[in-house]
This record gives C-alpha cells, structure tokens and sequence, in this order.
C-alpha cells in the first residue's frame, strides 16, 4: 500500500510536471463525476475504489491524451476494464455470485441515497449490457460508434442495446409511476 | 368491435437521438417522455448540476458542454422576454407604490424609469415654487399648524382640512392646483402664526383662529362656554335635553315584560 502511495506521488509529480498540477485537476474535476456514477451502476459498492485505480493508472500512464475527450474515454475505458475485472474476482472467490445490482449491495452502499442516486437504482434493474450502453452514451458522453470501440461490440449491437434499454426504462417508469417500483 | 390500440413505436435513431439528449421530453414519442426527462437528469447529475425536469420550469437549460447542444423549446425567448418585463413593470409600480405615490411618479421610480429613457412627471413637478406643496414641506407645515393650537381650534382645523380634501378628492391635487385652487397659498402659515401670536385664550383663541381659517364662516365659540359645565360639550346645548336615554329604557322594560 505504501508501496503504491509512494508510486502514485511519483507519478503525479511527474505528471503535473508535464501537465501542470492545474490541468491534472481540471481533467479529475471534469470527469470523475460521470466516471463515478458509471461505476456505481457497473461495480456497486466498490466504485470508490475502482475509481481510484483509474486514477492511479492515469496518473501511470506514459501515453496521456492532449485533449478533454480524449482523457474521459481513457478514463471510462480503464474504469470498464477494472470492473470487468472485480466482478471476475467475486466470482472466483465466490464470496457474492450476484451481480452488483442486487438489493443487498444497495443496503451496504452508505452513499446510495445521495440527491440524484434514484437514476442510478432505475438503471440497476436492467441487464448490465444494457445499463452499461445507457451510461457510457449518456454519462460518459460517447456516440454509438465510440461505444462499441470502447465495448467491442458492433455499431449495431449497441444501438439494439440502447434501443431495449430505452423499452426496458419506459417500462420500470410507468410502474415507479403507477406505485410499482 | 374492432378495438385499434396505439403502438408505442421507438425507432433506432430517435432512441440514438434521445440518448444524445436531443429530444426533450415534450418531443418524445408517446410513452417516452419520462425516459427522457430521466435521461436529462442522468445526464445533468453526472455533470455535478442535479437539475431536474421540474426544475427547469419546463425549458431545456441550455448549459456549457455537452448541453449546449441540446434543442431549446421554440418561443422560450418570447416568454423569457416577457417574463422579464413582467418583473421590471411589476417592480416599478411597486416602489411607486411603496413611496405611497400612485399618480405621479415618485423620486426613485422616476429615476428607474429615467434609466430606460422614460420620462415621468415626479412627486413635485406640479407643486410649483411653494414649500408647502413640496412632498416633505407639507407635511412639516402639517405639524406645525396642529401642534401650535389647540381644543376645538385644532379639531376645527382638521375637520375643515377632511372637509377640503373630500371636496378635492375627485380631481388630482395636481390638476386641481393648476385650475387655481390654490388661491389661499400660505394660508396655512398665517393660521399658524395667528395662532401663535394672538392674545386671545381658550374659546376665544379657537374662535379668532377658526374665522380666519375658514374665512368668516366658521360658528366656533358662539355657542356656549367651555367652562360652563366643566367639560367640552361644543357649545351645542346639554346632553340631557336630546338624550332619550329615559324612554329607550321605558321601551325596554315594555319589551322585557311578559
């Protein structure tokens, strides 16, 4: 852990030598409230964490892309990849074979009831491709075609994707409406 | 009986449109209103501004970024347009309002109004070079007139100062002054300096002031003594002559009877 903290320190000097400690700032206050929200859908309670190691592995990277964009895809794609990673390891070490949007890890996340955490419980009731699409167009910003390069999916896939997920939505609404959900 | 129900239809470019955030949710296709105001509200949340549909009084806000590219809801520039001269009228007619002048502008309106090239008649424009029409030297003569008499001078004075200004009341004081009913221009600090200097007292006082006020018509001190009964009855007779307080109360004892 030290060992990592000390790593980090290193790197943000070095970075903010390139960048300036302004820049570094600007680009974490700009996205990591998109890359949050995403990773409260996609890694539940671990989002924090995963999202540090995003942060981390930015902070590590030789190859830092000039502009806004270009660091909010490499944000959301590392933080995708993390998460696809957490949830391989809870599944080998079978300690929860549930997803992340089961009931129980919304009880355990103490900041699940902050303003504006009601998008994120809606999202959570549809599969995860489908969520997952949703947040990376709406959150992260991305067209259809950068999302299916960022998920390895098909332009069209991803808009099969986004479409369902629409139905999905219109559907958990009307009951939420209706005193349903 | 052929019952035709209504497809809710969602085309592939309109959902790519919708999660582009370009279609409010008044232009959503039925059913997909709400999906799309969520939509706004995951989007605006995600940037740090938690604005809701609701809370956007039904207008698309139109907000740096990703925003900024979002449809604006046609005729929102009239009815904020309107909305703000709505505001400005209604702020204007209240601080006229508040400086308790409803015909002529007061100072701070009409320096409001002046600012946007509106000229207005102010609160003395029509007061002409006399003190006493002035906004605030009215008043001071106003005082000065009621606090150096007395008794029945006083009440006299304000009788016929109620007794003016019910006569004026239909016509502006500022028309009024300019059709000559002004003519007794400082009449008001010549009572007062009467009443100051005049070695006359008690009824007498009264009655001196009260003729020069009203110009020879007032009947003030003709009727009876102040000190007659010892209290102030007016000089208009006593109270048990046109009391029929003993035969109301024969009335009720009729009426109370069984």
């Amino acid at each position: 852990m030290a060992d990592q903290q000390r790593r980090l320190a290193d790197n943000q000097e070095q970075q903010e030598r390139v960048w300036g400690a302004d820049e570094l700032h600007r680009h974490y206050a700009t996205v990591h409230p998109g890359l949050l929200r995403y990773l409260r859908v996609v890694a539940g309670q671990s989002a924090e964490d995963v999202a540090s190691q995003v942060w981390l592995e930015i902070a590590s990277s030789p190859d830092i892309p000039p502009d806004d964009e270009g660091m909010r895809r490499l944000a959301f794609v590392i933080a995708r990849r993390r998460a696809s990673d957490m949830r391989r390891r809870w599944w080998q070490r079978k300690v929860d074979v549930r997803p992340p949007g089961s009931a129980d890890l919304e009880r355990a996340a103490p900041d699940i009831d902050a303003p504006g955490d009601t998008t994120v419980r809606l999202l959570r009731l549809l599969p995860r491709a489908q969520a997952e699409v949703v947040l990376l167009r709406v959150v992260g910003g991305f067209a259809a075609d950068e999302v299916a390069v960022m998920t390895g999916m098909t332009p069209g896939h991803v808009r099969v994707l986004q479409h369902r997920a629409l139905r999905s939505l219109r559907r958990h609404l009307e009951n939420r409406s209706d005193g349903g959900l | 009986m052929v019952v035709l129900m209504r497809r809710r239809r969602l085309d592939v470019d309109t959902a790519d449109r919708m999660l582009d955030g370009r279609v409010p949710p008044m232009d959503a296709p039925p059913g997909y209103g709400a999906v799309s105001a969520f939509l706004l509200e995951l989007r605006d949340a995600a940037d740090g501004q938690h604005t809701t549909w609701a809370t956007a009084g039904g207008q698309i806000p139109v907000t740096q970024g990703r925003a900024a590219g979002m449809l604006v809801t046609a005729g929102s520039g009239i009815r904020r347009s309107a909305l703000v001269g709505a505001l400005a009228f209604a702020a204007m007619t209240g601080t006229a309002f508040a400086t308790g002048l409803p015909g002529a502008a007061s100072n701070t309106a009409a320096a409001m109004l002046e600012k946007l090239h509106l000229a207005v008649p102010g609160p003395d424009e029509h007061a002409g070079d006399h003190p006493a029409g002035k906004t605030t030297d009215a008043a001071t003569a106003d005082d000065q007139g009621t606090s150096a008499v007395n008794g029945t001078v006083a009440a006299s004075q304000r009788a016929r100062h109620h007794a003016g200004t019910r006569r004026q009341a239909p016509k502006p004081a500022a028309a009024a002054h300019d059709q000559g009913q002004g003519k007794d221009r400082g009449q008001g600090s010549t009572i007062s300096t009467l009443a100051r200097t005049t070695t006359a007292t008690g009824v007498d006082k009264g009655a001196v002031i009260s003729t020069a006020a009203s110009g020879g018509q007032s009947q003030a001190g003709d009727h009876g003594q102040a000190g007659d009964s010892g209290t102030t009855t007016g000089g208009r007779g006593k109270a048990a002559e046109h009391s029929n307080a003993g035969e109301h109360s024969k009335a009720n004892d009729r009426a109370a009877r069984p």
